[in-house]
């Protein structure tokens, strides 16, 4: 297994097993010119929360999660064209999912990006963000659950 | 911006591959028919700019994943 490094700021100089480099071939929104992104557990492979990180920009460093762990019915479809980024596969399953977390100052107030999941397939090492069109998600899902405030519930009406 | 009239069920060509048509007229709002290569995203503006401007809030800045990751390691999840 071939090892490269890693320059992050945040993390500092780490070093990556170049299988858990994925290529996003037209990047993600907003940065449309990164397209290698390491992904790599925060904790261990058992934790719901992933690192995506640019290969080649430092300052470029999201956290993911599972989604299935904080929003157990969350579904998507895939339509087929997006194979032909991803790279054959056998069955959906052989897909990772992930999507995104916004982590505020308050680490409670966390929200997930359910409107645009991570998809990969491992076996290609290659990778999208998907969005969803004319779905119910959202790009802001807060991932625990928010206090009932009377100014929450009047925005609610 | 070029600009082109159009009238219902009439449609534009862009390149080749690429051909929108005006499928119907109600009000303030048209609805449009996009026949595309497979491979090219089509996508509402509004929703590609949500994702972009969410992308770009989410980069880390701050030490909250580590607190993240200590609530969540300690309730088990």
């Amino acid at each position: 297994m071939e090892a490269m490094k890693l320059m992050s700021r945040r993390l500092g100089e780490i070093e990556i097993d170049e299988n858990r480099v994925i290529t996003f071939p037209h990047g993600i929104p907003g940065f449309e010119n990164d397209r290698e992104y390491a992904i790599f557990p925060v904790v261990d492979e058992e934790g719901p929360f992933y690192y995506m990180h640019a290969v080649s920009n430092p300052d470029l460093c999201l956290v993911l999660a599972v989604p299935f762990v904080f929003f157990p019915d969350y579904e998507l479809e895939l339509p087929s064209e997006n194979l032909e980024i991803l790279g054959i596969v056998e069955s959906e399953r052989d897909l990772a999912v992930f999507v995104v977390l916004t982590i505020p100052g308050d680490f409670r107030d966390t929200t997930a990006n359910l409107l645009a999941p991570i998809i990969v397939n491992p076996a290609t090492r290659r990778g999208l963000q998907y969005v969803i069109e004319n779905s119910r998600y959202q790009t802001k899902h807060p991932i625990f659950p928010q206090p009932q405030t009377n100014s929450r519930q009047r925005q609610g009406l | 911006m070029l600009i082109l009239a159009r009238k219902l069920n009439e449609t534009i060509l862009i390149g080749e591959d690429i051909k929108i048509t005006v499928v119907e007229i109600q009000g303030d709002k048209v609805k449009l028919g996009i026949e595309a290569p497979r491979e090219m995203p089509v996508l509402r503006e509004e929703l590609y700019k949500a994702v972009r401007e969410e992308n770009r809030q989410a980069v880390v800045s701050s030490r909250g994943v580590e607190e993240l990751v200590r609530k969540v390691s300690k309730e088990g999840k």
